[in-house]
C-alpha cells in the first residue's frame, strides 16, 4: 500500500458518523457495568448519606427513626460550629493560596529548562506520590511529640529555644497548613507546568521586542493566558483541602484541644468515635453541598476550554 | 554565520534544548538547592531513621546519618509487629483494584470511543463530576453499605469502593488512548468475523498496553495510599492495609519505637516511589490531560 493509497483509505474512513439517537446496541453492554458500578458506589452513597442525616441512627443504639431536620438544627446551633468553621476557612484559604502561589513560582522555575530540570522536576513531584498519612506521621515526628524532634534542634542551632509545637494552637495550625501545602504543591506544579508549556512563544517574543520587562511579561501575558488553569488549581486545591483528613488526623488529630479541628475531622470524630453516625452524615451532607458547588465551578471552567479546543 | 545561527535557532548551552516562553536566567539556579532541600531534608530524616538504633533517636544533638546502621528495625516490624501482613493486604487490594478498574473502565472507554450517541459528552462530564465526590463525604454511607452487605473488615469491600471511585479517571485516560487507535483495525476485525467483544479483547486491548499501564499505575498509586476508607471499613488487624497499620499500630500513641515507624514507612513508600521513577513521564502527561480535558 503506497502512502497515496493510505491517504485515500483515510479519506474514506475519516468522516465520522454524526451522533445517532441513543439506541441500545452491543456497545451499551460495554458501558453498563462500569457506569453502574460508579453510580452504585459514588452517587448512591451520597444520596444515602442525605437520607441517614434525616434519621437518628447511632451506632451505639439499635434501630433508628426518621427525625426530619433535627440534626441540621443541632448542627447550626452547635457550640463548636464557629470554631470549626473558622479553623476550616483559615486552613483551606491559606493552604490553597500558598499552594497556587508557590506552585506557580516553581512551575515557572522548572519551565526555564535549565540543566538538571528533569531531576528537579522529579524531586518536586515526589511528595505527591507519598501516601498522605505517611507524610502526616513523618512530620509529626519531625516536630516531635516530645522536645526531641529535629525541628527543635534546628531552632536551637540559630539560638531559639525549644518549642512544644503541637501544644500551641496557632503554631499547630501553622504546621498543619505548612505540611498540607508541602504535600499539595506538586499537584499544582504538574498542572501549571502543563499549562505553561502550551503557551505560544511568539507572543513572548513580540512582547520582548516591544521592550516588556520580565515582570510585565509575567503579569500581562503568563497570568492572563494561564487563568483557566490557575482557576482549576484553585478549585481542585480547595476541594482537596476541604476534604483532607489523612494529614490532619495523623499530624494533630484536631488538637491541642480542638484548636485545629476541621470540619472533616468533626465528621470523622462524631461518626466513628462518638458513634453518632447520623450527625456525621449531616456534616457530610453540608460538605457534599460545598463540594457540589466546587464540582459545578470546575466543570464550567473546563467546558469553554473543551469547546475552544475543538475550534 | 549569524544568519545560520538564527536559522537553526541555536541557543546557549545553559538554556537547554527546548523553546522557552520566558527567557531563562541562570539566577534561577539559586532556587534549585532551596527547593530540593525543602523536599529532601524532611524525607531523609525519616529514611535514615529506619536504620538507626532505637536509642539513637533520643540522643542529643540528633543525627541525620545513623551512627551504627542496623537492619534490626526491619527484622522487628516483620517478625514482631506483623507488618508483612499489612503489606500483603495492600498488595492484594491494589492488584485486584487495578485489574477490575482496567477491565470495566476499558470496556466502557472502548465503547465511548467507538460509539457516537447523543448525550455522550454529558455522560463523560457526569462521570468526571461523580469522581470528584470525595470519600470523606461518602464515608458514613460506605460504612453503612458495607455493614449491611456483610463486607466490613474484608478486602473485597475495599476493592469494590476503590474500583468505583477510580473507573471515571480510567475511562478518561483510556478513551483518549483508544481514540488514537485507528478505526480501520476494528473494521478489519469485523470483516474477519470478530464480534465487538473479540475486537475489544483480542485486538484493541493488546495494542493499548502503554495506555493501560499509565491508567493502571495511576490507579495503583492511589489505591496503595488510600487511608480514610480502609481506616473506617477495614480497621481489623487481619485486614489492615499498610496506611492503616502505620497509623493505628505504629502511630504516635503506640508503644512501638519511632525507628520501627520509620522502617515501616520506608517499606510502604518504596513501591510507589520506584514505580513513580519509572513512570513519571506518563504520570505527568496523564495528570496534565486530566486537568486540561
Amino acid at each position: 500500500m503506497t502512502d497515496l493509497d493510505r491517504a485515500a483509505v483515510l479519506q474514506t474512513r475519516v468522516p465520522r458518523r454524526r451522533a445517532d439517537r441513543f439506541q441500545i446496541n452491543g456497545y451499551f453492554f460495554f458501558i453498563l457495568p462500569g457506569v453502574a458500578f460508579v453510580l452504585a458506589l459514588t452517587l448512591f452513597p451520597a444520596l444515602y448519606g442525605v437520607y441517614i442525616s434525616l434519621t437518628n441512627l447511632n451506632l451505639g443504639y439499635v434501630g433508628s427513626s426518621f427525625v426530619g431536620l433535627d440534626n441540621y438544627v443541632r448542627f447550626f446551633t452547635w457550640n463548636d460550629l464557629g470554631l470549626v468553621a473558622r479553623n476550616t476557612l483559615t486552613f483551606v484559604a491559606t493552604s490553597v493560596i500558598l499552594q497556587v502561589v508557590i506552585g506557580l513560582a516553581v512551575a515557572i522555575l522548572l519551565d526555564q529548562r535549565l540543566i538538571g530540570y528533569r531531576l528537579m522536576r522529579s524531586i518536586t513531584i515526589l511528595p505527591w506520590v507519598l501516601p498522605s498519612v505517611v507524610v502526616g506521621l513523618v512530620f509529626a515526628q519531625i516536630f516531635g511529640g516530645s522536645r526531641l524532634g529535629i525541628a527543635n534542634y534546628l531552632l536551637s542551632l540559630v539560638g531559639i529555644g525549644q518549642m512544644s509545637w503541637f501544644a500551641d494552637p496557632a503554631l499547630a495550625m501553622a504546621i498543619l497548613i505548612g505540611v498540607c501545602t508541602w504535600r499539595g504543591i506538586p499537584f499544582a506544579v504538574i498542572v501549571l507546568l502543563g499549562g505553561l508549556q502550551t503557551l505560544p512563544r511568539d507572543v513572548y517574543e513580540a512582547a520582548a521586542i516591544d521592550g516588556a520587562t520580565r515582570w510585565q511579561r509575567f503579569r500581562y501575558i503568563t497570568v492572563p493566558m494561564l487563568r483557566p488553569i490557575i482557576l482549576i488549581c484553585l478549585i481542585m486545591g480547595t476541594g482537596g483541602a476541604l476534604n483532607s483528613l489523612d494529614i490532619p488526623l495523623a499530624l494533630t488529630g484536631g488538637g491541642p484541644g480542638n484548636a485545629t479541628e476541621l470540619i472533616a475531622i468533626s465528621l470523622y470524630k462524631q461518626s466513628f468515635l462518638q458513634l453518632d453516625i447520623s450527625y456525621g452524615a449531616t456534616i457530610g451532607t453540608v460538605m457534599l453541598i460545598a463540594n457540589l458547588v466546587l464540582i459545578v465551578l470546575y466543570l464550567s471552567v473546563l467546558k469553554p476550554r473543551r469547546r475552544a479546543e475543538r475550534g | 554565520m549569524a544568519d545560520i545561527s538564527v536559522a537553526t535557532n541555536r541557543r546557549p548551552f545553559w538554556r537547554g534544548r527546548a523553546r522557552r516562553p520566558l527567557e531563562p536566567s541562570p539566577i534561577a539556579y539559586i532556587f534549585y538547592p532551596v527547593l530540593a532541600a525543602a523536599i529532601i531534608l524532611p524525607l531523609s530524616w525519616a529514611l535514615f531513621g529506619g536504620f538507626k538504633n532505637p536509642n539513637e533517636l533520643f540522643t542529643y544533638p540528633p543525627t541525620i546519618w545513623p551512627r551504627s546502621p542496623t537492619l534490626q528495625n526491619f527484622v522487628d516490624i516483620f517478625t514482631r509487629l506483623e507488618f508483612g501482613r499489612y503489606i500483603w493486604n495492600t498488595i492484594v487490594v491494589a492488584f485486584f483494584t487495578v485489574l477490575l478498574t482496567l477491565f470495566l473502565g476499558g470496556l466502557a472507554a472502548y465503547a465511548l470511543s467507538r460509539w457516537d450517541f447523543q448525550g455522550k459528552e454529558a455522560m463523560m462530564i457526569g462521570l468526571l463530576g461523580l469522581q470528584l465526590i470525595p470519600s470523606t463525604v461518602n464515608i458514613v454511607p460506605y460504612y453503612m453499605i458495607m455493614s449491611s452487605l456483610g463486607l466490613l473488615n474484608t478486602l473485597t469491600g475495599l476493592v469494590l469502593i476503590y474500583t468505583a471511585t477510580h473507573i471515571p479517571i480510567t475511562i478518561w485516560v483510556l478513551k483518549g488512548f483508544f481514540d488514537t487507535v485507528p478505526r480501520a483495525l476494528d473494521e478489519a476485525a469485523a470483516i474477519d468475523g470478530c464480534s465487538k467483544w473479540r475486537t475489544f479483547w483480542s485486538v484493541i486491548m493488546p495494542l493499548s498496553l502503554p495506555g493501560l499501564s499509565v491508567a493502571g499505575f495511576l490507579v495503583f498509586v492511589s489505591a496503595w495510599s488510600e487511608f480514610l476508607v480502609p481506616l473506617v471499613i477495614a480497621s481489623n488487624k487481619n485486614v489492615a492495609v499498610a496506611s492503616v497499620g502505620l497509623f493505628t499500630f505504629f502511630g504516635p500513641e503506640q508503644a512501638t519505637s519511632y525507628t520501627s515507624l520509620f522502617a515501616a514507612t520506608l517499606i510502604t513508600v518504596t513501591p510507589v516511589v520506584i514505580g513513580y521513577l519509572f513512570a513519571q513521564r506518563y504520570i505527568v502527561s496523564g495528570l496534565t490531560a486530566f486537568a486540561e480535558k
